[in-house]
């Protein structure tokens, strides 16, 4: 009677992964038995395999060290990204490559590294193989990537940057008021910080196009934070005590003076 | 103002819808100072560099009212001198080391409310990028209608029926030329439509009053008592103005109301264009909303 019971019991345990492998794999062999369970248990290691292998092979391109493999990178956008704050700073956390140029969502990110199979060909062609051929092609190169970063409301700046876990208590009153305008007009990232890691080519738009670019987009109006207005409550109350604090020292009657 | 509404400034879209100077760079006027005089400014706005200027100045403003006067003490320290390499002797102005103008302005003339005199200055003005050539100045009809003996003055958008803003096409930045006719022109005056402006020079120790419209001009107010002095390192003026006035082109002061209010110094004997200007704040009678709340005593 025992050893009924655990027979049954190891026949479930196969049945329940073959149901798993069937959902990811949607493969529908006929319910495996004998040498085909050994045949559906090899597809999925198999599977494993190259499943792992694909996204380990998309992520070994996927750091900074393989983007300035070529030298297209290395000698340009590389050299004018590393005087920048996102290559160095005060905490020591560093946005490489890839945290701002591909998306992390996996299909997203499938997506854009298949879009940039075709750069293979421009540098195999050299396009840009020289300072000279890069300049030439600066403003188009950053064009394409401020467009898709309007398009997706820069979701790559906010693969680490976002509005909830943004304090206004250590801004400038500048900034402030203008991530204010932003939540209010729909801005995005990218609407303002242009050229932030390379040589800022804004300059170099036409007045219609960087109409079109800097435009808000009402689809990106969001609620202010309550994060957000909370820090923006201490910090004026800050200000404020700050100011009053001054003033008092400052007073004197003006009347003495003018009654001489 | 083609500069403020143009590409380059990063507030342009936020001005433009309303917002004030003071908003985004009251705190932050001493850094931009420094940026523009010392020439590090990304924006480049400042070709003609004075070594050792200072950016800014820090001046105190205390005010009060007595129902029938206004007094506006100003206060800040004095600098060192630094004398202006493209000037013979290096002092633009010898006779008079310091001078300060105020204006004071109603919300009906247009960006007074966000810019204070900003508004009124324009790229075509005397000394700015695209002041008009001298012969240009001659030869034009409206040196019947301006007086244009030392170059385009300061004057509001009103007056004009177009200023360039974009400068397509080589086209020059501003709007000096386009000057309204005469009955719009009064049409904007009656309107309010104009920058009441008082200015002190210290060394004649003289008193003018004006306003700024079509052009700036230094007569027409009810005028103003000044007291300046110089005392250990630290200047002082006091203006008596009077609230009221029935003279066209002053702005009269009234309880209950916020004006617009901005001033300017031209520190160590400089002239033109090379003073150090005011954001745009809000003067007003027993009102702690406004920056500069003249308390009655
Ligand atoms: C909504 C906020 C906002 C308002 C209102 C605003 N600005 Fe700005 N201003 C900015 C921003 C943003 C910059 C750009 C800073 C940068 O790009 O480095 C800027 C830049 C400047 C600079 C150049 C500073 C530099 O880097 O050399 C000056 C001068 C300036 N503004 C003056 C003014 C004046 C005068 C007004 C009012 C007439 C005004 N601004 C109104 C936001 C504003």
């Amino acid at each position: 009677m025992a050893q009924a019971m655990s027979a049954h019991l190891a026949l479930v345990r196969v049945d329940y992964g073959y149901k798993y492998i069937k959902q990811i794999w949607f493969l529908v062999p006929p319910p495996c038995a004998g040498r085909n369970r050994c045949r559906c248990i090899g597809i999925f290691v198999v599977g494993i395999i190259f499943w792992g292998g694909f996204n380990t092979a998309m992520e070994a391109t996927n750091s900074t060290e393989f983007c300035i493999g070529c030298h297209e990178m290395e000698n340009n956008v590389y050299q004018e990204y590393k005087p920048t704050i996102h290559y160095s700073n005060r905490t020591g956390v560093r946005a490489g490559c890839p945290d701002c140029h591909v998306p992390r969502p996996w299909i997203h990110k499938v997506v854009r590294k298949i879009k940039a199979s075709r750069e293979l060909f421009y540098w195999a062609t050299g396009k840009i193989d020289t300072p000279e051929k890069f300049e030439e092609h600066r403003l188009d190169l950053a064009k394409s990537v401020w467009s898709a970063m309007k398009t997706t409301d820069s979701r790559e700046c906010r693969n680490c940057h976002n509005f909830e876990s943004m304090n206004p208590e250590f801004q400038k009153p500048r900034a402030r008021k203008q991530h204010m305008n932003s939540f209010e007009t729909g801005q995005t990232c990218i609407d303002c910080h242009k050229g932030i890691a390379h040589h800022n080519v804004r300059d170099q738009l036409t007045d219609e196009e960087l109409e079109a670019i800097e435009a808000p987009d009402p689809k990106y109006v969001r609620e202010i934070p309550k994060e957000y207005l909370e820090g923006l409550a201490r910090v004026e109350a800050k200000e404020a005590a700050m100011a009053a604090e001054a003033k008092a020292k400052m007073k004197r009657p003006l009347s003495v003076l003018l009654l001489r | 103002m083609e500069w403020i509404l143009g590409r380059k400034h990063g507030g342009k879209r936020a001005f433009t819808k309303g917002d004030r100077c003071v908003e985004c760079h009251g705190e932050e006027t001493e850094t931009i100072g420094q940026l523009i005089v010392s020439g590090e400014s990304e924006k480049e706005l400042e070709p003609n560099l004075i070594p050792g200027k200072r950016g800014s100045i820090p001046v105190t403003i205390n005010a009060t009212h007595d129902d029938e006067y206004l007094y506006l003490r100003f206060n800040w320290a004095d600098g060192d001198h630094a004398p202006v390499p493209f000037v013979e002797g290096g002092k633009m102005d010898p006779e008079n080391p310091m001078k300060l103008a105020f204006m004071v302005a109603t919300d009906e003339v247009e960006y007074a409310d966000r810019a204070g005199c900003w508004g009124t200055c324009h790229a075509d003005a005397d000394e700015m990028p695209f002041a008009p050539e001298n012969q240009a100045l001659k030869d034009s009809e409206l040196a019947a209608r301006l007086d244009l003996s030392a170059g385009v003055t300061k004057y509001l958008t009103e007056s004009r029926t177009k200023i360039e803003l974009k400068g397509r096409r080589g086209k020059a930045l501003g709007g000096w030329d386009k000057l309204k006719s005469e009955g719009d022109l009064t049409a904007a005056m009656a309107a309010n439509q104009y920058m009441d402006l008082v200015r002190y020079k210290s060394g004649a120790d003289e008193v003018e009053d004006g306003q700024i419209m079509a052009e700036r001009t230094m007569h027409g107010g009810q005028g103003a008592e000044v007291e300046a002095s110089l005392k250990a390192g630290t200047w002082s003026v006091v203006v008596k103005r009077k609230l009221k006035s029935d003279q066209p082109g002053d702005v009269s002061i009234e309880p209950g109301k916020l004006y617009n209010f901005g001033f300017a110094i031209h520190d160590d004997f400089t002239n033109g264009r090379y003073h150090h200007v005011s954001l745009g704040y809000k003067l007003a009678l027993d009102d702690d909303q406004a920056e500069i709340n003249a308390v009655k005593q």
